[in-house]
């Protein structure tokens, strides 16, 4: 009977947990979307469009760029740091499991549970009292295509992140540089299309853009080609696989280093 | 004068009912349905300048709400208390100015610094002045000599080295009172004696009355002449440690392992061997509960443990030893079995 | 009283020197976490930057005006980061019942709770904060008349507290729940709603953050009244009363937070 009572008890606890940090993280997320919407309204002033884009689709834009990167922050680079301090990484290479796979599935897990508890509520705010709307088409689908390509890449350049755990003790820092890095030249603080142009061409050639700028743009923009769009996908695909063999390499080459110091 | 006064004191906490399942979980939400958990149940005692009480009882007895009312963390719900003049929930931190407090297996050193910052950091904050951390110090090595240890972190202390760096430093303002809560647990038998003996000198060379909460009775025998116990609540005991004596020192057990081991051939062989020492009439049990492990219980007035332990290792082939604790929680049963009365 | 003053004074130089010390084990880490700090700054100005290529000025401020603004804003949020960094732990030294120590100290609690951290990588916040401003004012023409720079500490003074005051309540929610991340996380995030005009809000959201959560008196009231005192409103006078008397709203959340909170076990 304690037993249960115990039992109850924790899974109570548990839910009361996760009930308010449900509540403050969807608070937390609304009170950004009406900066957002306050900020670029007074942006925008009488202007009916600034740099090609009206306010609704920056609107739109930027909401979907901050509810993507709240989406895909799963901490998995803490994970995978946890994972090398404590030495499980070292053992887990005895097991028949990939480590990096079985990281970005329990990552991809949460990801899925964040869009559950952050992003349905955000789009219904944006939908419901803001009265957003976006064109519907082609653009839906190739978003709904875009997003979980955008995730595994995100994912996989935390799992980078998480690798320099092998070299460094200063996480904090590498992952808070990369986080900002990424928001700013992927479109989650300014829409890409308000950069200058020399600036845009040269973030053309980074992966960054593929994780914000590309779902965002898809969503907001229904006039494109289907050939634009499965460009677009393309360009996505073929960064998640650059990065994903960039991380195998980074991965074999600081085990190799590290079992040969003994660390 | 006592320094320590506490008179009916009690504390008792409201504690939600809580009710199973998903839905219950979803009914406690809202529910004003309290239950009363008596943690501190109307006691009282004095304590005198320069005792050493052990203050003892099961997990869950009362015995942390005590000391945290006693140190001013918790307020009472009735009853008085006073620690050297204050009233300790009120004075918090006048009454801290004269307390040292070793806190369960936590350290109160800082975890990154050499201990000697530790000290150095402590002296500013109790105002500790020079000529007085000069004396202290140089008490405190000669006591347990622990020079060697003021370069290193406290971090890579061992848990023994840090226990004893914490009561020292809990000594280092010279504090009336000293509340040492588990100061052994988890420790081996040697550094334990280090400890004990440490506290002892301490002890009596400032006449610091100290407060020992411990489920390791072998504690309480090296150090304290008064013990109270404590069970849900309530004081079962107050007094002369000799009187409990008789129930927990009487009998100690004694677990030996012999090789090779050939059942009753051996378990006949070692009382054989006690008896050559003992003679017949001794009262003492030597019995098997576990392959290759054998338990010899006997009174301790007639048998003193050492003497026990020293014989039948050079009689015997015994390969490992163990001293059996006794359990707090059998005294506390056959107390209320009615055997103090 | 002031020997108590002085007592707690040195104690704090002692206790965070040793801190530094201790931490400067990890230096690499102390280096690459400022570089983080700095580029998440540079990044906010780096957004202005780019707005302001597309518009001549934002809610009737300029670019040089807002940056003035958010240089200020840098400035009131750093102390809390400084000197208040601990709060960030606070969570886990209740769950895990190490907060106890705390208690057993002839000291204030909250000053020395707080005072076993500093975070020195804020400091490299109030550089970039003090060049920002320098930058934008002398964009500006502003002078540093003797009245204006008493003003501005002034200001920065009771601004700090705000922040100060808004993060150690949001803290102190661990107290009860054991689980205060998140509510911290929205207290952070609200932070930066300071470094834009509060008149980009609306009615409600406006009255929000002037009277209820006062994150307006951040960085932008007490902007206004530096760079156009004529528009500022009669509110930033009373300022240093805001401050203050948030702050010790905090305290006694504080303190009620620690007299009930009784440790785990029992």
């Amino acid at each position: 009977m304690r037993r249960y009572l115990a039992l109850t008890k924790c899974a109570f606890l548990t839910g009361m947990v996760w009930r308010a940090h449900f509540i403050f993280t969807l608070i937390s997320n609304l009170a950004y979307i009406v900066i957002l919407y306050f900020l670029w309204k007074s942006i925008y002033g009488v202007s009916q469009t600034l740099n090609g884009m009206t306010f609704n689709q920056v609107f739109v834009y930027m909401t979907v760029t901050s509810s993507i990167f709240v989406l895909f922050k799963t901490w998995l680079e803490w994970q995978v740091s946890r994972d090398i301090i404590s030495g499980a990484i070292t053992t887990q290479l005895t097991k028949p499991l990939d480590h990096q796979l079985m990281v970005l599935s329990h990552a991809f897990g949460r990801t899925l549970n964040n869009a559950l508890v952050i992003t349905l509520p955000a789009l219904a705010v944006l939908f419901g009292i803001f009265r957003a709307s976006i064109p519907v088409g082609w653009n839906v689908l190739f978003f709904c295509l875009s997003l979980p390509l955008a995730c595994l890449l995100s994912l996989v350049i935390d799992y980078i992140i998480g690798l320099t755990s092998f070299y460094t003790e200063s996480l904090w820092g590498i992952s808070t540089t990369k986080e900002i890095i990424v928001l700013v030249l992927s479109g989650g603080l300014v829409p890409l299309g308000f950069f200058p142009e020399v600036m845009r061409n040269i973030l053309s050639y980074l992966p960054f853009q593929a994780i914000y700028h590309t779902p965002a743009s898809i969503l907001t923009d229904a006039s494109l080609s289907l050939a634009d769009y499965t460009s677009m996908l393309g360009v996505q695909a073929a960064w998640v696989i650059v990065l994903l063999v960039i991380s195998r390499l980074f991965f074999s080459q600081a085990v190799k280093a590290v079992t040969i110091n003994g660390g | 004068m006592a320094i320590i006064g506490v008179k009916n004191l009690s504390k008792h906490f409201k504690v939600l009912n809580r009710h199973e399942g998903l839905l219950g979980a979803a009914r406690d939400l809202f529910s004003t349905d309290y239950r009363l958990v008596k943690a501190v149940d109307d006691i009282s005692f004095q304590i005198e300048p320069g005792e050493i009480v052990g203050y003892i009882g099961p997990n869950g007895a009362g015995k942390s709400t005590t000391i945290k009312m006693m140190t001013g963390i918790l307020k009472p719900t009735e009853g008085k208390i006073e620690v050297n003049g204050n009233v300790p929930f009120k004075n918090r931190q006048k009454n801290a100015q004269n307390m040292g407090v070793i806190f369960g297996q936590r350290t109160q050193l800082w975890w990154d610094l050499p201990v000697i910052e530790s000290f150095k950091l402590l002296k500013e904050i109790y105002r500790v002045d020079q000529e007085t951390y000069d004396h202290q110090m140089g008490m405190f090595n000669e006591l347990a000599d622990l020079k060697a240890l003021y370069p290193q972190t406290v971090r890579s202390l061992s848990l023994g080295q840090r226990m004893l760096c914490d009561i020292t430093a809990s000594f280092l303002h010279n504090p009336k009172i000293v509340f040492l809560d588990e100061p052994t647990i988890g420790l081996d038998i040697s550094i334990k004696a280090r400890i004990r003996e440490l506290i002892k000198e301490l002890n009596r060379t400032h006449n610091t009355t100290i407060i020992l909460t411990t489920h390791d009775i072998g504690d309480v025998e090296a150090l304290c002449s008064r013990i109270i116990i404590i069970d849900q609540g309530h004081i079962l005991y107050d007094g002369d440690i000799k009187r409990v004596n008789q129930l927990f020192g009487a009998y100690r057990t004694l677990r030996v392992q012999v090789r090779p081991y050939k059942g009753e051939q051996t378990i006949d062989q070692v009382r054989q061997t006690l008896v050559e020492r003992y003679g017949e009439d001794r009262d003492f049990t030597v019995r098997s509960r576990e392959m290759g492990w054998i338990n010899i219980t006997f009174r301790q007035d007639e048998m003193p443990l050492l003497e026990v332990l020293n014989y039948a290792m050079s009689r015997l082939p015994i390969r490992d030893v163990q001293i059996v604790e006794l359990a707090l929680e059998g005294v506390i049963r056959r107390i209320y079995e009615g055997a103090l009365q | 009283m002031f020997a108590n003053l002085v007592h707690y004074g040195r104690l704090y130089l002692r206790l965070e020197a040793q801190y530094i010390k201790a931490r400067m084990n990890y230096r690499v880490d102390f280096i690459v976490s400022s570089i983080g700090m700095i580029f998440s700054n540079i990044a906010s100005l780096a957004v202005f930057w780019v707005l302001f290529h597309t518009i001549p000025h934002l809610a009737g401020w300029t670019f040089e005006e807002i940056l003035f603004i958010y240089g200020f804003y840098l400035l009131a949020v750093s102390p809390a980061q400084i000197f208040f960094d601990h709060i960030w732990q606070l969570r886990y030294h209740l769950m895990e019942g190490t907060f106890i120590k705390y208690y057993f100290r002839p000291l204030n609690m909250m000053f020395y709770y707080m005072s076993e951290m500093v975070d020195i990588k804020g400091f490299a916040q109030v550089v970039l904060g003090g060049a920002v401003i320098a930058y934008a004012s002398t964009q500006l023409g502003l002078t540093w008349t003797a009245g204006r720079i008493g003003l501005m500490i002034l200001t920065l003074f009771s601004a700090s507290l705000v922040v100060i005051a808004i993060l150690v309540i949001a803290s102190c929610a661990a107290f009860w729940t054991l689980q205060s991340y998140s509510i911290l996380a929205l207290a952070f995030r609200l932070r930066e709603f300071a470094q834009y005009p509060t008149t980009i809000f609306d009615g409600f959201f406006r009255f929000l953050f002037t009277y209820i959560i006062p994150i307006g008196f951040i960085a932008f009231y007490p902007s206004q009244l530096m760079l156009r005192p004529q528009e500022a409103s009669w509110l930033i006078y009373i300022s240093p009363v805001v401050g203050i008397a948030l702050f010790a709203l905090a305290y006694l959340v504080w303190s009620v937070g620690v007299n009930s909170y009784s440790g785990t076990g029992s």
